[in-house]
């Protein structure tokens, strides 16, 4: 079972996931992604550290609410990968298209200028 | 109430008192009860005429009739006929009680049959909804209240609230009423007088009965409003039943729309299945200077892998692995959708190369893959034969593994990203030579995410190991022992995603 803390930080929006991210949690992450994202609020920081399991459907629940912040003109950025899940983002090469920062404070601190690269 | 009869009035307690009263001269004796004659006597001698004695019979403070006696008088006399009169009212107090309980047994008795009838009814009505309004009147009957009400947790996804019309409460006053029965799963009898809820209503009592499911769930809460006589606890018991009747329907309702949900599941996995497999090559390939074998293995919860052997007329040689993140029947129309486009591609462009087979296929799917919020990684193969060389461009693909010959097995990163993210891939296109010996093994993540029991991953070392242990393999040998590999690793596990794989060795 997964579990989402979500906690407004300033305009961001830091999403701790804990557990598997598999294809039986996609679509409560693709209907929590929908919730917290509007023209207002499309800064989204996702906390990995509890995550140690992610298959390609939640990948796909991830890119999908990154596009989503993209086109409200945020992004979805990624922290605290752990070794399993970094892993993954390397051999898809998803690392390239993701922000993907060491830490929490990295994340919502860097300056949040869109990410242009799907508009 | 007036008897039709009086059975015990026509006893020899009353032939005796009638003697004695002969006895003492009386020429008649006549006892009225509610204004209706039941005994009547008159001597030969007796002439109609005034009664010469009179009293009440009086019972509990209630006049049940009266005793006429003609033809004695006196104080005496009038005091016999009084205590005559407490007798009789004694023996009148009894019988209408014993009428009363036969009355209420009677109508206990109708109760139940109309309980039996409806139990047996229920089952004939066409849709649950009919049969929860059916069992509200039933227990507005019983009760003789003036409204009923049904609700129903959410979690049971039933109807919001069964009421009848005959008083329709609002929505909230219902919720605020119910919301104790839910938090504690107690009847609850209340009174306008102490109850500070009713008293900004219009309701003067009311009964709430939990709706059980196997005495363990509330799954709803059946409320009674205003019983004019009181809810009274033959009623009550009643109504208990018929809320354990409502408890059993939402069961079967629940049981119902899992099975259907079952079934609907099942019919959709079988479709894709068959679907999936219908897009498969029906022939394994024969290659000068390879050998090459594949083989897909769905999950029960069908994924969208997929893959193709295409021969150019140029004696080149194209093969594709896809795997579709989604599951069931959209993800197999998506494994068809992209197949055929990439099977367009290297058919109908002229002189295709892997990378420009990827890049157009992917401005074609692109929007589609966007709108249902899926992705998908690709590997396109082109071996040349005349160069023993295989050109390939890996769109977020994995696991690619290489081993050549004598040598280690090591993981074939992916170029760019997986299609349906962004229309630059950021993808190019590698080469590597296939000589005798050297074996390429493209999968998809089914098998690096297989699962044994304590939920450990199959992993990449240990596909690396496995495939450089094994390398002197056949294409076809190798298939069979990474099958045999990834299920003995699962042991009863289920296998959570399709597993697919293509062998390529050198010859």
């Amino acid at each position: 079972m997964m579990h989402i803390i979500s906690r407004k930080i300033g305009n961001v929006t830091v999403l701790r996931f804990q557990g598997r991210l598999d294809a039986h949690q996609a679509q409560r992450i693709s209907q929590h992604f929908q919730k917290v994202t509007t023209p207002q609020s499309a800064q989204l920081v996702v906390n990995l550290e509890q995550v140690h399991f992610i298959d390609s459907i939640a990948l796909a629940a991830l890119a999908q609410g990154r596009m989503r912040c993209n086109h409200y003109n945020g992004d979805l950025r990624l922290c605290n990968l752990q070794q399993p899940v970094r892993i993954i983002f390397e051999v898809t090469k998803l690392y390239k298209v993701f922000r993907i920062c060491e830490t929490e404070t990295e994340a919502i601190n860097t300056a949040w200028e869109t990410t242009s690269a799907t508009k | 109430m007036a008897p039709s009869s009086s059975p015990l009035i026509e006893t020899k307690l009353i032939r005796s008192l009638i003697q004695a009263w002969e006895a003492l001269g009386a020429t008649s004796f006549e006892v009225q009860h509610y204004e209706r004659t039941i005994v009547h006597w008159a001597s030969a001698s007796h002439t109609i005429s005034t009664p010469s004695l009179y009293t009440t019979i009086q019972h509990q403070n209630q006049v049940l009739g009266e005793i006429h006696v003609s033809g004695v008088s006196g104080e005496d006399a009038q005091i016999r006929l009084q205590t005559d009169a407490i007798l009789l009212a004694h023996i009148l107090g009894q019988e209408t009680e014993f009428d009363e309980l036969a009355t209420e047994f009677i109508s206990v008795q109708d109760q139940l049959v109309t309980l039996c009838e409806l139990l047996r009814s229920i089952r004939l009505y066409l849709s649950v909804q009919e049969a929860y309004n059916a069992l509200a009147h039933a227990a507005m009957q019983f009760t003789k209240a003036d409204g009923v009400f049904i609700t129903f947790s959410s979690a049971t996804e039933q109807a919001d609230i069964v009421q009848t019309d005959t008083m329709l409460l609002d929505e909230q006053v219902i919720a605020d009423l119910t919301a104790p029965i839910y938090m504690n799963g107690q009847e609850y009898l209340a009174h306008k007088e102490d109850s500070s809820l009713l008293q900004e209503t219009d309701i003067d009592s009311s009964l709430l009965i939990p709706v059980p499911i196997r005495r363990t769930v509330i799954a709803g809460c059946l409320g009674l409003i205003n019983a004019p006589d009181g809810f009274t606890t033959p009623g009550i018991k009643l109504v208990r039943i018929v809320a354990e009747q409502v408890g059993i329907l939402v069961e079967r309702e629940l049981l119902h729309q899992d099975i259907i949900s079952r079934i609907r599941m099942q019919t959709e996995m079988d479709l894709a299945r068959k679907v999936q497999k219908r897009l498969l090559p029906s022939t394994t390939p024969t290659l000068p200077l390879l050998d090459i074998h594949a083989r897909l293995h769905p999950a029960y919860e069908v994924g969208g892998d997929f893959y193709d052997f295409i021969h150019q007329t140029d004696e080149s040689f194209f093969f594709t692995l896809g795997d579709i993140a989604g599951k069931g029947m959209p993800a197999a129309l998506m494994a068809a959708t992209a197949r055929t486009v990439i099977r367009n591609k290297i058919t109908f462009v002229p002189h295709p190369s892997p990378l420009m087979v990827i890049e157009r296929s992917s401005e074609d799917l692109y929007r589609d893959l966007v709108e249902v919020g899926m992705f998908v990684t690709m590997f396109v193969g082109q071996y040349i034969p005349q160069e023993r060389r295989l050109n390939y461009t890996n769109a977020g693909h994995s696991p690619v593994i290489y081993c050549p010959a004598h040598g280690k097995a090591c993981l074939l990163e992916a170029d760019g990203i997986p299609l349906g993210i962004q229309q630059n891939l950021l993808c190019e296109q590698q080469t590597l030579k296939i000589d005798t010996g050297d074996v390429l093994v493209i999968a998809t993540d089914g098998f690096n995410e297989a699962q044994d029991a304590h939920e450990n991953l199959f992993g990449y070392d240990r596909l690396l190991e496995l495939i450089e242990t094994h390398a002197d393999l056949s294409a076809a040998d190798m298939v069979n022992l990474l099958f045999n590999e990834i299920a003995t690793f699962r042991g009863k596990q289920p296998q959570y995603d399709d597993q697919t794989v293509i062998v390529i060795k050198g010859v």
